[in-house]
């Protein structure tokens, strides 16, 4: 019994040492992460227009909501469902290219003999440089006289070029930018199929050759299945980062020209800090409806890939 | 076994320091921007201060006449003023609000010229009683900076039928100022390439027409290859407030102009479709600048600055930009935007308003001395050394130019000194920040891109307004 008392009370004074010391963390986590939360989705209720404190926002109920989902704010809603398009056709696209482009790449430099760390480097070069400035090469690269346009014009493919740039035809300017975001996003899926193909076991592929099976057999019948675990996160990772994708855009289009490159994350910027007549409440709300399509794009595609692995 | 108590002790010691320093940074002071420990010096005769008033802008060509100005000012009063740049626009708006919202506000800030623009609900002090105290400083403002910085019966209007504004706002008073302008400045400002011109054989004097200036272009772009325009047409608001609301109310004068920006006159009007026309003549033509859609302002004014376009868009702050960008004054001429044919006011005189205005928090914690320094900055004295740093057009008329640049000099007289209709209705022009010209400014783009025409963008401007219209 005095034993167990003992021991009750070490054990205690062991959780309160944990408590203690996890802390400061506890609390930069209630002050900068749960309050920040919780505070934006209180504001989410309210308006709250440009240049005035939070404080004397006004309860609004689910008026922001409306205003966009339902088209009560007939212009916002037009903006936000087609900035929606924009993000669904951006995800769809990202998926389709990043992971198959990847996993090649990835199974290719696994198999070549010489020179895999120079062409790793090369590949890894978008992951390390500084984003801002690459949109910013890619802006010049895509202009009415960049370097693609030129590229086409000394190959003799004149029909082929964007007038007004790559970036400025109403055409052109999201699948530029869909090829910039997934330029930018091989590199990360990449170094997680490197991982992937490390831990798959020599043997199978032994055996497979042995058995007479091509490239394109071991890549369909051995990589793949081994490798699903990996494309689930990388799934999930290139959905959110698609759907929360603003950088690109802001700097090299700012959603334009006539909103065929705007996506949600654009739409709310604006609304909360460019737009003289915004409502920081219905950006919020914006927001938080974002949020809560995420949450569910990852969780189906979570669910649904997991299935088949 | 005593060594790991040791170290658990150890480390819970450092926990609790830790955790202590986390709670004294969350906790903060409430005395936002008091650097100083000393007191007021009590007025500008005192030599010795370690005051230090803080002054945030976003305006990077501004600091070196802001910097100016406080070096004088602390050679005068001993007090220390200490400017703080931050830019984009964007980021220095989320920096204020942010402020605002934590009631850490720095003791002067620059914001953009409104009545209540940056007063973030009380938080800047209001300026009519100091300005009836010294009625020798209040007249020295251009009549135009005052106008556009004070309260009227518009703006309390308009605050009462927008639902997001604050009690705060809809209980101000007519006459009130929250900020004091620092400079004055204009839109409707047309540059052109003088050595283009010549080429073409183009008188280098104002166009006196819409019309003529369209042929002037279509000329220049036959004998040298180069098209007549370009200005930012990826930013909302270039063509909108820098040229389209002024030709109309040239156009049709005050009482139509007033209609048309309170949405009960249609953009598909023949009044009014000018604004859509004028963008789908010149895209068609081939006078606009191909890729004027991907361009900002500063990559327009480079284009011009390159001899890629005749004509550019831009202020009276335009010029510098161009100078620095390496075109010398002589090789650029500059006038008002013309006039359509058969315009109501086409000779208005080009409006002149405040740009940027200072601000006072109103409980920092050196108020007074910051009041002073206001009063310093917009001081014959002070404006003149702001004016010769900043390159910039002061708010204030100064008596004695003669250290002031060649280019500033001109550029101050060309700025109309008196108020008139235009420039005294800020709260009518400004309405073409409402959604319906977003939604034009989208349509203008299809324009550019030929997948609109003038009217399908008028229709489309007609009904988003009327939809707005619908809200009020």
């Amino acid at each position: 019994m005095k034993s167990g008392s003992f021991h009750s009370k070490a054990a205690r004074r062991e959780a309160a040492s944990a408590y203690l010391l996890m802390a400061p963390a506890i609390l930069l986590f209630l002050v900068i992460g749960l309050f920040t939360v919780l505070f934006s989705i209180g504001l989410s209720f309210f308006h709250m227009g440009h240049g005035s404190l939070i404080a004397n926002a006004k309860f609004a109920g689910l008026d922001n909501f409306k205003d966009f989902l339902l088209g009560d704010d007939q212009l916002l809603s037009e903006s936000f469902w087609r900035a929606l398009r924009n993000n669904l056709i951006i995800c769809v696209s990202v998926v389709a290219l990043v992971i198959p482009v990847s996993l090649l790449i990835s199974v290719l430099l696994q198999n070549i003999a010489r020179g895999v760390r120079l062409f790793r480097t090369l590949l890894l070069l978008p992951m390390v440089s500084s984003s801002v400035a690459i949109y910013y090469v890619w802006t010049g690269i895509y202009e009415p006289s960049g370097l693609l346009n030129r590229l086409l014009q000394a190959i003799g493919w004149k029909s082929a070029m964007a007038a007004n740039g790559w970036l400025g035809e109403l055409h052109t300017s999201l699948p530029a930018i869909i090829a910039v975001i997934v330029w930018g996003m091989i590199p990360g899926t990449m170094i997680l199929y490197f991982a992937g193909l490390q831990t798959i076991d020599s043997h199978l592929y032994e055996s497979a050759d042995i058995d007479g099976a091509s490239f394109g057999q071991k890549l369909l019948h051995i990589t793949w299945p081994m490798l699903k675990p990996i494309t689930v996160i990388a799934v999930i990772m290139s959905l959110n980062g698609a759907i929360q994708i603003f950088d690109p855009i802001w700097i090299m289009t700012k959603g334009g020209p006539a909103g065929s490159t705007e996506v949600v994350s654009v739409v709310i910027y604006q609304e909360a800090f460019v737009n003289m007549k915004g409502d920081l409440g219905r950006a919020n709300a914006m927001g938080w409806t974002m949020f809560a399509l995420t949450f569910v794009i990852s969780l189906i595609s979570m669910r649904t890939l997991k299935e088949k692995t | 076994m005593k060594k790991n108590v040791w170290t658990k002790r150890n480390m819970i010691a450092f926990a609790t320091a830790v955790l202590l320093l986390a709670l004294t940074a969350c906790g903060g002071g409430n005395e936002p921007g008091n650097t100083g420990t000393g007191a007021s010096p009590g007025g500008s005769a005192a030599p010795k201060s370690d005051v230090t008033l803080t002054l945030w802008h976003w305006k990077v060509g501004f600091d070196p006449g802001l910097k100016a100005v406080a070096d004088a000012y602390k050679k005068k009063t001993g007090i220390t003023v200490e400017t703080q740049v931050t830019t984009p626009d964007d980021a220095y708006t989320q920096k204020v609000t942010a402020a605002a919202t934590a009631n850490n506000m720095p003791d002067i800030y620059l914001y953009w010229s409104g009545p209540t623009n940056g007063a973030f609900d009380g938080r800047a002090m209001e300026w009519s009683a100091e300005l009836d105290k010294d009625p020798a400083w209040k007249n020295s403002f251009y009549p135009s900076a005052l106008s556009g910085t004070v309260i009227k019966q518009s703006q309390l209007d308009s605050y009462a039928k927008d639902k997001k504004a604050s009690d705060w706002l809809k209980s101000r008073q007519i006459g009130q100022y929250y900020g004091i302008p620092i400079d004055v400045g204009s839109f409707y400002t047309i540059y052109g390439n003088a050595k283009l011109l010549q080429e073409a054989g183009v008188p280098l004097e104002a166009p006196p027409t819409v019309e003529q200036w369209l042929k002037d272009m279509d000329t220049v772009k036959a004998k040298t290859g180069v098209p007549g325009f370009v200005f930012s047409a990826k930013t909302f608001s270039v063509y909108e407030n820098w040229m389209a609301n002024f030709q109309d109310y040239m156009k049709n004068g005050p009482e139509e102009f007033t209609k048309f920006m309170n949405r009960e006159s249609k953009m598909s009007d023949p009044a009014h479709l000018q604004v859509a026309k004028f963008i789908e003549d010149i895209s068609r033509s081939g006078n606009l600048l191909k890729g004027a859609v991907t361009l900002d302002i500063d990559p327009s004014d480079q284009a011009f600055a390159q001899g890629k376009a005749t004509y550019t868009l831009g202020g009276t702050f335009t010029l510098s930009s161009l100078t620095a960008l390496g075109m010398k004054p002589e090789d650029i001429v500059s006038f008002r935007v013309p006039a359509y044919e058969g315009s109501k006011v086409p000779d208005a005189k080009l409006p002149s308003f405040p740009l940027v205005q200072a601000i006072v928090t109103d409980n920092g914690p050196h108020k007074q001395e910051a009041i002073d320094f206001v009063k310093y900055l917009t001081s014959e004295e002070g404006m003149t050394l702001y004016a010769a740093g900043a390159l910039d057009v002061p708010s204030v008329q100064l008596k004695n130019r003669d250290s002031l640049s060649p280019i500033l000099q001109s550029m101050i007289g060309s700025i109309g000194s008196e108020a008139n209709w235009y420039a005294d209705n800020a709260d009518t022009y400004n309405k073409v920040f409402g959604a319906e010209w977003n939604k034009f400014h989208e349509m203008k783009q299809k324009i550019i891109l030929g997948s609109a025409t003038a009217e399908e963008a008028a229709r489309e401007f007609d009904k988003a307004a009327e939809a707005e219209k619908a809200k009020e």
